[in-house]
């Protein structure tokens, strides 16, 4: 979703410091040109997720510094709302939807995620697939908001 | 089914309210609105608990976060032989079954290594695999609302007193397995009444996972719709809040990432 969203915007995006964390190297080459504040937004989640109290109040600052209290509101309930996201998925098995699953083959593969241990909850996507949706890759957004108009499913 | 509010009760969200306003910036307050809703039907007897086991199943994920038994277990090579007692919420252990306490703080301690035989245990134990969904269900919304006030740097709600009552057993029509570890029904939009938790064009399969509980969907797109987007929003990709929506897609993905979630 986060690539897409960026592309949609004529951008790319290098995910690789969310699946590492390091945030040392946001720089124009990756994430921090794509994404406005990506250097405090994933500091502030890494610190809401750990133990350190301390360092919480400071990447709250920061993060406030950086996107407003408005958009430091909208980054604590994102974080709350995927804690309960990912435990669903891991706690009732479930695999990706169709359509993410095609289209984030190659980021998966990437950045590891292939290995993590709900990754056997979904199955491989077939080699036609793979081919169709690095076709349809550039029109994602476009395919999304398909998806939400159309009366039935295309996943 | 037996949640049927939709509006918070006003002594609850007084005091949802009331700690949001420790943060240091003012919060929205369909926040507030849809953390006391939550809370307010969490306190009603569910689908499968009670009132008082749904609090209870709350609070234990709560005493979770702090138990070392969970802390060992998470480092152990594998995640169903390590025997231990857990750190529990006062009282659990009287009001809940042991596999629900244990199931609950695998939820909360190790999400990733659920397998199945979880929900066979509960089985085993005399309950069903909608005492799992229900139970799911509560241990990660509790979850959510305390990592946004954790976020937010105020104090976690307090729970909310049970109401007495007995749960529905409800079950819906419609239910396919093999898709997940538990039943769920089909992508198009669910037969009446539930033809409330999505349509066709917007099914997505988190939401899906919960439908053997159908309020416990109901719950998902409450505080997913306030602390996240709706359902519809979902797909438009130009769409977000303050934050814009891939600064939103950041925050989840690296939350995502950090729980090694595949999802």
């Amino acid at each position: 979703m986060l690539r897409a969203s960026v592309e949609m915007n004529g951008k790319t995006v290098n995910l690789r410091p969310l699946s590492t964390g390091v945030t040392d190297n946001v720089d124009d080459e990756n994430i921090g040109s794509a994404v406005d504040g990506a250097k405090d937004l994933i500091e502030f989640t890494d610190a809401v997720l750990g133990d350190d109290d301390a360092l919480l109040v400071k990447r709250r600052h920061q993060v406030i510094s950086a996107v407003g209290p408005k958009g430091f509101v909208d980054a604590a309930c994102v974080v709350g709302n995927f804690e309960r996201m990912v435990r669903i998925a891991d706690g009732a098995g479930l695999p990706l939807d169709n359509a993410i699953k095609a289209f984030s083959e190659d980021i998966r593969e990437d950045l590891g995620i292939n290995q993590y241990a709900s990754a056997t909850h979904s199955k491989k996507t077939g080699p036609l697939m793979r081919y169709i949706a690095q076709l349809a890759r550039p029109l994602v957004g476009l395919l999304f908001k398909l998806k939400a108009r159309l009366p039935f499913s295309i996943s | 089914m037996n949640q049927t509010s939709n509006q918070p009760k006003p002594d609850i969200l007084a005091k949802v309210r009331a700690d949001l306003d420790t943060c240091e910036v003012p919060v929205r307050d369909d926040i507030a609105q849809a953390h006391a809703t939550f809370l307010t039907r969490l306190a009603q007897p569910g689908t499968w608990w009670t009132g008082a086991e749904r609090v209870a199943l709350a609070a234990e994920a709560r005493a979770a976060v702090h138990c070392d038994f969970c802390s060992e277990r998470k480092a152990a090579l594998s995640a169903y032989t390590l025997q231990g007692t857990h750190t529990t919420a006062a009282g659990s252990a009287q009001i809940l079954p042991e596999i629900a306490i244990d199931a609950v703080h695998r939820i909360i301690r190790d999400a990733t290594r659920i397998i199945p035989r979880l929900i066979e245990m509960f089985e085993q134990a005399g309950l069903t695999d909608g005492h799992y969904v229900e139970a799911l269900g509560i241990a990660v919304s509790i979850r959510s609302l305390d990592q946004v006030c954790r976020g937010l740097g105020v104090a976690p709600h307090t729970l909310p007193s049970p109401v007495p009552g007995k749960p529905s057993h409800y079950r819906p029509q419609g239910l396919k397995t093999g898709e997940s570890f538990v039943p769920m029904l089909g992508k198009s939009t669910p037969a009446p009444p539930n033809d409330d938790l999505w349509t066709t064009k917007n099914s997505a399969n988190v939401y899906r996972a919960m439908s053997l509980v159908p309020d416990a969907v109901r719950d998902l797109t409450l505080l997913a719709s306030a602390q996240y987007l709706t359902p519809d929003q979902l797909l438009d990709l130009n769409c977000g809040r303050t934050l814009n929506r891939a600064q939103i897609e950041t925050v989840a993905a690296r939350v995502s990432a950090i729980n090694e979630c595949f999802y």
